[in-house]
């Protein structure tokens, strides 16, 4: 388990401050796959950095389980070279004048002093084997494609059975064929060792499908953790919601309260269900979020007591779906559907796909 | 896990402290290293000594200044540099411009060609150019005079100096522009002219200004070699009177008596003044250069232009410059050492070593061999070890105070060698090692460390941090890391840095000239001695010697430095 509390970072130079990392605080569970998300500038990579020990900051503390590691107000820092930690960097920082088999046996040659030669060898075969790369033990390291030096890096990461593997936006050097195989093989690889696991990212694919949590970052702050269906469907902030996926809103205000789990609210359209993050008050103004794939046309079967008339442009094909914009009277939609059933300049009347959607609170209050 | 908890947690970082300790060592060493003759030449100047004690004076300052000739004296140094930096920079920058986008014949082994005169220390250069053009007896002059009945050139005059010293510093001009011009990413060009720009468009608005920072800074770095220059100033300005700044320095310390070490001081002052205008002008114009002329020699495949019938003109005359400044003295120099020609010149027919053989069996020339050889091999060394240890520190760390420690031990950069010098004498006339090759081997190490820092830098900042904290990721500590992975890769570039080194404390003049006395003298002092006694058979000798000696360095250097890329 890693637990940061309140971390704080600035950058001070002559004509700017910039708060790298604003009083992050937050426990990653033992074992997990935890991945900090973020646009470029958001603190995930600093994060990541102060918990290897790279990075100094200026206030908090970073604990690995019950040991506190850091914490610069007692003057307390464990080097980066005493923290029993794994790591695989954007660069995989291959070290060109040695072999495969030099750069994996490299922190067990450090670490573990009393190994024997023979333990050492079987060690590196073993990780080796697991990355799927033992037949290339001797190889020079100049040698080696992307993808290898990806898999030599993750396993000179793991041959010391680490505590915590810490990955900087492993995959975003990669092609994007290799990088599907690296994100599917790198999760099982995960799952089956069991390592906690600290991934920085800004792709939200990688984050979706690989993580047990995902804390999204914004300036500085995580705006918040969850899991990925979580952060995906019920975002807490419009941040989150965009910053996951593309994003449609359609505006109202709420008409019915019974609890968090239902808010009725009336638009233009017609009338709705949704959740929100808060319990709002009675004519709060309120965005619905709409993913563009949420958006149907309408027909006898999906009717759900709203109707958008639309009229399709920019029709755009993808091939393994379309892509439109759907533009009311003052509203423009993005649309997006694997059917097919967008024409150009066609009108028609969207409907939405579910009855469980999500709402954001405005803070403005609609005059009753 | 273990490490962990046998280590327990640390009140402050060891690293912490580790990087201030480091970087307090290096500042104490080289800041004293640097400071104090700086400090000394200023107390110098301000000083007299009467009776044994020391009074505060300006009486130094007020005679120096209120002669004339003081300012003759610094308008001609300026102007020798200047004009000696605008020859040599732009014929270093049109033959590197063509060399690498015309047709011209030959032009792939331009660069090679280039570095035959670069090979001859500028000593050897004036003494083979008196050789030629000499009023008296040069050869090219002889001729002349044959033809038209008399000499036409003398070479013993300012635009001589001028001639001499830039024609030996264009290879080295040549050498920086070619490797920038060639780093220059083509696609920026071709964008200009799918924009509609024509060649000679593209050429002012695109190619020259990319090339603006290199111009500058190497138009800086001539500069100061002009300010410094000492031989070429020595061999032909001197005979005719005709006096810069280096050479002046050099006479009111060692050719006076009693020595004037105060007006000495005086002007080593203003240069010393100038020199940390130059130093934080060209700091702040390469700040953003050094990190591209970093990445240069990507191998791009430019766009080559057809000049038609000149590329055979600009061949032809880029190879008569190299033959002129290269390789004919050179033979010249073989053939009179060999005894095969004689001086005023005659074909002699007796070939023989005799010239090798006094040089090497001369109790005095062997000892100045040795010393040459301890100060070249030592004085690298050392200056390698130190301008790594600094170069690490400041640029990969980031302890507070890196800054200083950078600008301090810059600073000689733009120190003239005989300036230098004197806040050397300074500090140590009192200490046992005056007198001795040590003084010498702690005044290269000076002067030098700051080309030995920018070569190991220049390497450095092509190692990726990540390299470094996968190590110590990894568990191993910042000593471990360096040993284990820095070094390693760094190897290339410590070797050509060493190098380099090697190469111009063989051939150093204006420190030794101020520094050595019977005992330590080294290889250039010997043939400054000869050549004054007139045995040009030994100056010839030891010129043909110290090529000799830099040959297989300056081969090592080049390649090393074309497989990386870097100049």
């Amino acid at each position: 388990m890693i637990r940061l509390e309140n971390i704080d970072k600035k950058y001070i130079s002559a004509d700017r401050s910039v708060h790298v990392i604003n009083n992050v605080s937050h426990e990653i569970p033992e074992g997990s796959f935890f991945t900090l998300l973020g646009p470029s500038g958001c603190g995930k990579t600093t994060t990541l950095r102060v918990i290897s020990g790279l990075e100094k900051y200026d206030s908090g503390r970073v604990w690995f389980g019950s040991h506190l590691i850091s914490d610069p107000e007692k003057g307390i820092f464990l080097p980066t070279s005493k923290r029993d930690i794994g790591m695989v960097f954007q660069s995989y920082a291959i070290w060109p004048h040695m072999n495969v088999y030099d750069n994996v046996a490299y922190p067990l040659k450090i670490k573990n002093k009393s190994l024997s030669k023979e333990e050492i060898n079987t060690k590196v075969k073993n990780i080796l084997d697991l990355v799927g790369l033992s037949a290339l033990i001797n190889s020079r390291s100049t040698a080696l494609s992307g993808g290898q030096q990806q898999r030599v890096a993750l396993a000179r990461a793991l041959v010391a059975e680490p505590e915590v593997l810490l990955l900087d936006e492993p995959l975003s050097n990669l092609d994007a064929l290799l990088r599907e195989k690296m994100r599917s093989e790198l999760m099982l690889l995960q799952r089956k060792i069991k390592v906690t696991s600290i991934y920085v990212t800004h792709d939200r694919a990688e984050a979706l499908s690989m993580s047990d949590y995902i804390a999204v970052m914004n300036a500085g702050k995580i705006e918040m953790v969850g899991t990925p269906k979580e952060v995906y469907e019920c975002p807490k902030t419009e941040f989150v919601a965009e910053f996951l996926g593309q994003c449609n809103y359609i505006e109202g205000k709420v008409k019915e309260i019974d609890g968090q789990s239902k808010v009725i609210v009336e638009t233009n359209f017609g009338v709705i269900k949704v959740r929100m993050p808060e319990t709002p008050s009675l004519n709060d103004k309120v965005r619905i979020l709409v993913r563009p794939g949420d958006l149907v046309v309408k027909n006898d079967t999906n009717d759900i007591g709203l109707s958008i008339p639309i009229r399709f442009q920019n029709v755009m094909y993808f091939g393994e779906h379309i892509e439109a914009d759907a533009i009311s009277n003052d509203l423009n939609l993005r649309y997006k559907s694997n059917k097919f059933d967008a024409v150009e300049n066609k009108n028609c009347i969207l409907s939405l796909r579910s009855n469980e959607n999500w709402a954001f609170n405005t803070g403005v209050r609609h005059a009753s | 896990m273990q490490a962990r908890s046998s280590n327990g947690i640390k009140p402050l970082s060891f690293f912490i402290a580790n990087d201030k300790f480091a970087l307090l060592l290096a500042l104490i060493t080289v800041g004293l290293a640097i400071l104090v003759p700086c400090g000394m030449l200023v107390y110098e100047s301000i000083s007299n000594l009467e009776g044994g004690a020391r009074n505060f004076t300006l009486e130094h300052y007020a005679s120096v200044l209120s002669q004339e000739r003081t300012y003759e004296l610094l308008g001609r140094t300026v102007l020798f540099s200047v004009t000696m930096t605008v020859c040599a920079g732009s014929l270093g920058f049109i033959f590197a411009w063509l060399a690498v986008r015309t047709n011209a014949p030959g032009r792939r082994y331009m660069p090679i060609a280039v570095l035959i005169p670069y090979l001859i220390p500028p000593m050897l250069g004036a003494v083979s150019w008196i050789l030629l053009l000499s009023p008296r007896n040069g050869i090219i002059n002889t001729l002349i005079g044959l033809v038209f009945g008399s000499p036409l050139f003398n070479i013993y005059s300012f635009s001589g100096m001028v001639f001499v010293e830039s024609l030996y510093t264009f290879p080295l001009a040549f050498i920086f522009f070619y490797a920038s011009l060639s780093s220059i990413d083509p696609v920026l060009e071709e964008a200009s002219s799918t924009a509609g720009a024509n060649t000679l468009k593209t050429f002012f608005y695109i190619t020259l200004p990319r090339m603006w920072p290199t111009v500058i800074s190497v138009g800086t770095i001539l500069f100061i070699i002009g300010l410094e220059s000492f031989d070429v100033a020595w061999f032909l300005g001197y005979p005719a009177k005709i006096y810069i700044l280096s050479i002046e320095v050099f006479l009111l310390t060692r050719y006076n008596f009693p020595p004037e070490l105060g007006a000495a001081s005086v002007y080593g002052v203003i240069a010393l003044i100038s020199a940390l205008l130059l130093v934080y002008l060209y700091r702040k114009v390469t700040a953003d250069d050094r990190k591209f002329v970093a990445i240069t020699g990507k191998g791009y495949r430019l766009a080559v232009f057809d000049i038609g019938g000149w590329k055979w003109v600009v061949s032809g005359t880029f190879y008569f410059i190299i033959f002129m400044i290269g390789v004919l003295p050179l033979l010249l120099l073989t053939a009179i050492s060999l005894n095969a020609v004689s001086w005023p010149f005659a074909l002699t027919n007796a070939p023989s070593l005799d010239n090798f053989r006094w040089v090497f069996s001369d109790s005095e020339s062997r000892r100045a061999l040795v010393n040459t050889a301890f100060i070249a091999f030592g004085g690298a060394t050392a200056t390698v070890i130190i301008g790594f240890y600094v170069a690490y520190l400041c640029s990969r760390t980031n302890v507070k105070g890196r800054g200083v420690l950078d600008f301090i031990s810059f600073l000689p950069f733009a120190f003239p060698g005989s300036v230098l010098a004197i806040g050397i004498i300074s500090t140590y006339i009192s200490t046992p090692i005056y007198n001795t090759v040590w003084i010498m081997l702690i005044a290269f190490g000076i002067k030098f460390l700051p080309y030995g820092i920018r070569n190991i830098n220049n390497n450095l900042i092509q190692i990726h941090t990540e390299l470094e904290e996968a190590s110590r990721v990894s568990g191993a500590g910042v000593m471990y890391t360096v040993f284990r992975i820095v070094l390693p890769l760094l190897v290339p570039g410590i070797v050509a840095a060493w190098s380099l080194l090697f190469i111009v404390f063989v051939r150093q003049f204006s420190l030794p000239i101020m520094l050595s006395s019977p005992g330590s003298q080294v290889m250039t002092i010997m043939l400054f001695q000869e050549w004054d006694a007139g045995n040009m058979g030994h100056v010839a000798s030891y010129g043909v010697l110290m090529v000799m000696a830099c040959l297989p360095f300056m081969i090592i250097a080049r390649v090393l430095s074309w497989k990386k890329g870097v100049t």
